[in-house]
């Protein structure tokens, strides 16, 4: 064998010689998205926008775009192959792409945001909820103003009904909704759309504020709530809410049942108090599936499946269905602080754009900067639990509707 | 064809919002029964405390 190292270089090196094999424009969205991996990880490290999944993301996004190499004669990665459908493919995929097993077991079927809802599930406080359920309800519906009016501009902007319905959903602001939806509906804007709506919810605790103080005037932000106005609620009841909806739920929107089984199941272990389970579910399940969660969705971010021209449709509309969804969270709080004659903090509403426990921790954060004695958290997270609730409703309208169309 | 989506989804939006009041319906049932069961319980404690003193 007679090797020549200089010549053999770019098979050596092929993350770099791939370089060569690309067209301009592919080369340019590469290094793109290799810069985009790398500031999400400063801005995660800065605490800027959340670590928790997108620092893991944005490593898997700039390490995918660099280590691309020739296999079969077409440039690939050896993280993850999304576009498998065959059977055999897939199988034979799992031997050679190392992410592979957990993007089919986990994510094609929707697992992955099941065991992230049952960690939220777990972590979920429902006493105002149950406390306070029409004023709750109420405002998150009122919160979901952008899951539904995105809807239409996005027909507009020439999307399906399957796939506005997928985009739309971003508005409820909830990361596993957003999975589920547009792994049920739009299974070929799946990447972009889940990527979207986590980097847009991680900045809603950024953005949100601005929104707060443009809307809301300041007298009305530092308003003290009353503590001993919420009735206690016993953990029997929240047990007893946790079996009734999870059924009602299931058996008027099946499609959602995965959802509102791992939602409810995750309230149940907490309020039944299963001290082993509640640790495993809190720090095992939803920690592995946050982690797993970001990564893999960082390696489906590779520039050979991230060609879709209209993923800035998808970034425009995402935005437009985060900022609806928080007017009209705004409005509701508005609506209700003149209908309790003033006792009502209106930031309350913001907290209905269901990111649990994000918008109520803005909410909290709004009120405690303008007055030191507002504690409005606990009454935030009626609307917010609410919200996780709106959510899934909405979600599975769209999935029964629009499934078989 | 906008407008049909936007009347579509006025639909869907108002369905939601149904479906969440009868949340709250179950909700507020699950609290008016319990309250029956914490006041059946209270009162039966009582009769059953002043059945005692009687007998002693």
């Amino acid at each position: 064998m007679n090797f020549s190292l200089i010549n053999e270089l770019p098979r050596i090196f092929e993350g770099v010689s791939s370089f060569g094999q690309m067209d301009v424009q592919t080369v340019v969205i590469r290094l793109a998205l290799i810069a985009v991996g790398l500031a999400l990880i400063y801005l995660s490290a800065k605490e800027i926008l959340d670590p928790l999944i997108l620092m893991p993301m944005g490593l898997a996004m700039a390490l995918v775009n660099g280590a691309i190499l020739t296999m079969d004669g077409r440039l690939t990665n050896l993280f993850v192959d999304p576009m498998l459908a065959k059977p055999d493919d897939v199988v034979n995929s799992m031997q050679i792409f190392f992410l592979q097993p957990i993007y089919n077991l986990t994510f094609s079927n929707s697992l992955i945001a099941c065991l992230v809802f049952m960690g939220i599930g777990v972590i979920t406080d429902l006493d105002f909820l149950i406390a306070r359920p029409f004023t709750s309800i109420l405002i998150a519906v009122a919160a979901e103003l952008g899951s539904i009016l995105t809807f239409p501009l996005a027909v507009l902007f020439g999307f399906t009904y399957k796939e506005a319905a997928a985009i739309a959903i971003v508005g409820g602001a909830d990361g596993p909704m957003v999975l589920f939806t547009s792994l049920e509906l739009a299974k070929d804007l799946f990447v972009p759309i889940a990527v979207v709506a986590y980097v847009y919810l991680s900045i809603t605790y950024a953005v949100y504020p601005y929104m707060i103080k443009l809307l809301v005037p300041k007298r009305m932000q530092g308003i003290v709530m009353d503590l001993r106005s919420i009735p206690k609620v016993s953990s029997r009841q929240k047990l007893a809410f946790a079996v009734l909806a999870g059924t009602v739920l299931s058996l008027l929107l099946p499609v959602a049942a995965p959802l509102f089984a791992s939602f409810f199941i995750g309230v149940m272990v907490k309020e039944a108090n299963i001290p082993r389970y509640r640790k495993f579910l809190d720090e095992v399940v939803l920690t592995g599936s946050s982690f797993f969660l970001g990564f893999v969705l960082g390696a489906l971010l590779s520039v050979s499946v991230v060609t879709d021209p209209r993923i800035v449709y998808i970034l425009i509309l995402g935005m437009i269905a985060l900022l609806l969804s928080g007017i009209g969270g705004l409005i509701a709080g508005v609506i209700a602080y003149w209908l309790s004659g003033g006792k009502t903090n209106p930031l309350v509403g913001i907290a209905g754009v269901s990111c649990v426990p994000t918008t109520a921790k803005v909410a909290q954060k709004c009120a405690f900067a303008v007055n030191k004695k507002a504690i409005i958290l606990p009454f935030a997270m009626g609307p917010n639990v609410a919200g996780v609730i709106t959510t899934a409703i909405i979600a599975g309208i769209y999935v029964g509707l629009l499934r078989g169309a | 064809m906008a407008i049909d989506a936007l009347v579509f989804v006025i639909g869907i939006y108002v369905l939601a919002l149904v479906i969440a009041l009868f949340v709250g319906v179950v909700i507020v049932a699950i609290r008016r029964l319990t309250a029956e069961r914490v006041k059946v319980a209270a009162a039966g404690a009582e009769s059953s405390a002043k059945a005692k003193e009687a007998t002693t």
